[in-house]
């Protein structure tokens, strides 16, 4: 069994992880009730912001159909698309070469790819722009300026390095269950190693690379820090721009539906893109055969791979440890804010415990009580997932500022708007983990004279504690990194890591963000190597 | 009575291996390992997991090199010591245990995928699919996708085929009937055959001419009937059918046992292993019979019977003997044996 938090890397796939037979018996009302209440919280909003547009309609028409959006929308699209290309470029070419050819240190090669995936775009953007350039680094040290890293190239470089990862995890894992035999069989029919790969290995890779490039665009769409410190206009900066900057809000909120929009229809051409074959025909516990390349070919292969890991690891961890040791020598206050490392725990920690709860009625819903109401249950949580954080941070704003009074910049709406953006983590991993569950032994347990409750805190709750946790240590990750939402809904005073390492940075005091940014990436790196990274190398 | 020409002919060469040797780390998969088909032969490789069976088809796929020895197909060396053929050049059909159907493609499009599409037709009618070409492999039953996997191995008109296990996936039914109709399917396509199975019924019921493996070497080849009868060892003879041995001693023309003394045409003298199948020993019920009946199983068509004496148990497969029962003594009358030097494995 793989670990359930590594299914949430992938966007879910129909109803692939939805294996177990339902029951019978329907689901009691109090736990439709449940499962409805989890998405309030950013369900009510986006609708009421739409609502809202509607009802504004010159101001927001103007917005709308002006030059500016016109080419804000045209630059968006674009950057994503190139991320995307490039990341699933990378992702693959990695993904391949270390399973599939006789290069050494394999597994070490392997470890270090995933890595990236702990540093938070905003760092990698941080390191670079602090790197590079006339004030950095660089040229603090050799006297000599590169050019800076930034724009819309420099963009595109921080988040191909931060999303690469993605695509190179789930693509690696499929390549591995490959069987063996096809491309063998492939061979036997007369086809050459290249054409096998291209014509068997490669369209069975569809799936999860189609999968990833869609997680990738999304991210890419909905990121927020990189974009602000390369001083990116995309939808997202603009947005928070256009918020800050000005008393009618009418923009940013037309703004945000646009970004939504764009959002859903990638979502929707991702789904309609699956073909009707079935993948992974059978399970085989035979390695697949590794290529041996040719010296020139090898030679390219560790100059991608060290480029790829030591621009999206061991700069950011060298420039962010060079800058807490000069702040250190030059005696500069290192201005660690204790009140940052509480807020970013208090906060995560609320997220991933409400998360967890939230979690166990859209899992038995799902799995238990499956039909149109489940599945548009699970759609919601996935979609809200999906949606950028920003938009979706927006519309709680709008709708909290005029609707709930003193719940509006409180700690208890942030925590629960984290929790409602991240519940896809949380619930997909207890999906996994009840959809294991054989339902008999729920039903033997009520047989026995149980009744429902007393069966789930009985036997459902310990078989899925372990799915159950992982989720919500997902959830307090991702939390812990989030920015965007934080920065508009976080009440006066509440100050996280994440926020110091984006202000601090935007405002070019770089050895002020370093130290914030070190915990972060630690804080990250422990849990994502026992949820991500060692579970994917056992497969 | 002579032949006419055309059958005089030496049969068109098959698959030749020649002391071929292959080790994965320490363990040796391969040890001078020894086969030749011809013709139309339907070969197979019979012995117990791990006896490096499947190792020795992966080399003449060509999809594993040999440490040493040499490997022909159809007259042209494809591995020796200075030899590699990889294996998209060496004609060869190769049906895969789990069938390795190409998931993204239609029956047609798997067929048609290392031969001009003008084969797909026949291939599939060949093996009695020809309505099936536009679907999916997994819409087809376990049956179904084996004659698909079967289709495509014979589409490109290959020198040989080669079968990894080819029924381990199909239930016991759907096994009898397979078999049957994938011996037909190979006949009517005449190429020569090599199939690797571990199950003794497999082999005795599809192939011209068996091959027992053990532990990397080919024990003995002879054809199904010669293979039952006449075992080169023990370890063979329980291998292949049921046996039971006991000991004896060997004369001129028969062999004296606790249960009597047998005629034999081995040239073996002195302290022997005798063996014999249990349809071989004939019970005949007798007050001071040497033997007794301690098991008794009845199947409708026959019974399996356990005789006792002494140390000595062997059974016996008969059909209905009157008034016969468990406790009864026994004489022990035998139609055939086979006999082994003392000590033999």
């Amino acid at each position: 069994m793989t670990s359930p938090a590594v299914d949430q890397l992938a966007p879910p796939t129909g109803d692939q992880a939805v294996r177990a037979k339902p029951t019978a018996t329907p689901a009691p009302a109090w736990l439709w009730v449940a499962g409805g209440l989890v998405v309030v919280p950013a369900l009510v909003p986006v609708l009421g912001l739409i609502w809202r547009v509607a009802g504004a309609s010159s101001s927001a028409w103007e917005t709308l159909v002006s030059v500016r959006t016109a080419e804000l929308l045209g630059r968006s699209v674009l950057f994503a698309l190139i991320v995307t290309a490039a990341a699933t470029t990378v992702g693959v070419a990695a993904a391949w070469i270390t399973t599939r050819t006789d290069i050494r240190y394999a597994r070490v090669w392997s470890t270090l790819l995933a890595l990236p995936l702990v540093v938070p775009s905003y760092v990698l953007a941080l390191s670079f722009t602090s790197f590079a350039g006339p004030r950095g680094l660089f040229f603090d040290a050799f006297a000599v300026s590169l050019p800076s890293v930034s724009g819309f190239w420099g963009a595109v470089v921080v988040l191909t390095l931060a999303t690469y990862p993605y695509v190179y995890l789930v693509v690696r894992s499929t390549i591995v269950r490959i069987n063996p035999a096809l491309e063998e069989a492939a061979r036997g029919l007369g086809s050459g190693p290249w054409e096998a790969f291209r014509r068997i290995t490669l369209p069975q890779l569809r799936p999860s690379i189609a999968a990833s490039a869609l997680l990738v665009a999304l991210y890419t769409l909905s990121d927020f820090g990189a974009v602000s410190l390369m001083r990116l206009d995309v939808f997202t900066r603009v947005i928070y721009a256009q918020y800050q900057g000005r008393l009618d809000r009418t923009p940013a909120a037309v703004l945000s539906i646009v970004l939504m929009l764009i959002a859903v229809a990638i979502l929707w051409g991702e789904n309609r893109s699956r073909g009707r074959s079935v993948y992974f025909s059978a399970h085989t516990a035979r390695p697949p055969s590794q290529l041996a390349l040719t010296t020139r070919q090898r030679r390219s292969a560790y100059a991608l791979l060290t480029a790829t890991v030591g621009l999206g690891l061991a700069l950011p961890v060298v420039v962010l440890v060079a800058w807490l040791g000069r702040g250190l020598v030059s005696g500069a206050v290192i201005d660690m804010r204790w009140g940052a490392v509480a807020g970013s725990l208090t906060g995560s920690l609320a997220a991933g415990l409400l998360a967890m709860a939230a979690a166990i009625p859209v899992a038995i819903l799902t799995i238990r009580h499956r039909g149109p109401a489940s599945r548009a249950l699970r759609i919601t949580v996935y979609a809200i997932f999906s949606l950028p954080h920003i938009a979706v941070a927006l519309a709680v704003v709008f709708f909290a500022s005029r609707f709930l009074g003193g719940l509006y910049q409180s700690f208890v709406l942030l925590a629960l708007v984290y929790a409602t953006l991240f519940l896809a983590q949380a619930s997909g991993a207890t999906e996994a983990a009840l959809s294991q569950v054989n339902p008999n032994l729920e039903e033997a347990a009520r047989g026995l004279g149980d009744q429902r409750f007393r069966v789930f805190r009985r036997i459902t709750l310990p078989l899925i504690r372990r799915g159950l946790l992982a989720g919500g240590a997902l959830v307090f990750l991702t939390t812990m990194k989030e920015l965007p939402a934080t920065l508009l809904l976080r009440p006066t005073g509440f100050d996280t890591l994440a926020v110091r390492v984006w202000s601090t940075a935007n405002d070019l005091f770089y050895a002020r963000a370093a130290a914030p940014a070190l915990i972060l990436l630690v804080a990250s790196a422990v849990p994502m190597y026992y949820l991500v990274i060692r579970p994917r190398q056992r497969i | 009575m002579t032949l006419p020409p055309h059958e005089q002919e030496s049969p068109p060469p098959g698959i030749h291996c020649h002391a071929v040797t292959k080790r994965f780390g320490v363990a040796t998969a391969l040890r001078d390992f020894e086969l030749e088909t011809s013709g139309s032969m339907i070969l197979s490789l019979l012995g117990p997991s791990g006896c490096g069976k499947t190792t020795a088809l992966r080399i003449i796929a060509g999809f594993e090199r040999p440490d040493s020895g040499a490997v022909s197909i159809g007259g042209e060396s494809v591995a020796a010591d200075d030899v590699f053929v990889p294996p998209e050049n060496r004609k060869v059909g190769m049906v895969f245990q789990d069938y390795a159907l190409f998931p993204h493609m239609t029956v047609a499009e798997n067929v048609g995928y290392g031969a001009p599409s003008r084969s797909v037709e026949p291939a599939l009618s060949l093996v009695g699919l020809d309505r099936h070409g536009s679907r999916m492999p997994h819409e087809l039953s376990g049956g179904e996708q084996q004659r698909v996997a079967l289709a495509r191995a014979l589409a490109p008109g290959p020198t040989a085929v080669l079968l990894d296990e080819p029924f381990s996936n199909l239930d016991a039914s759907l096994r009898d009937r397979m078999r049957r109709e994938v011996r037909h399917i190979l006949k009517d396509a005449g190429t020569t055959t090599v199939f690797v199975t571990h199950d003794q019924e497999d082999a005795l019921a599809m192939a011209d001419v068996v091959a027992v493996m053990r532990t990397g070497t080919v024990l003995q080849v002879a054809t199904p009937l010669e293979l039952y009868r006449n075992p080169v060892s023990p370890w063979v003879a329980s291998f292949v059918g049921e046996s039971d041995v006991f000991a004896g001693t060997a004369g001129m023309g028969s062999v004296e046992t606790a249960l009597g003394t047998f005629p034999h045409a081995s040239p073996l003298r002195g302290e022997v292993i005798v063996m014999v199948r249990p349809e071989w020993v004939h019970p005949s019920p007798a007050i001071d019979g040497r033997a007794t009946v301690i098991e008794q199983e009845f199947f409708g068509h026959d019974q399996l019977l356990v005789l006792e004496l002494g140390e000595t148990r062997l059974r016996s497969r008969v059909g209905h003997v009157p008034g016969l029962a468990v406790g009864d003594r026994v004489d022990v009358g035998i139609d055939e044996l086979v006999l082994f030097p003392k000590g033999a494995a």
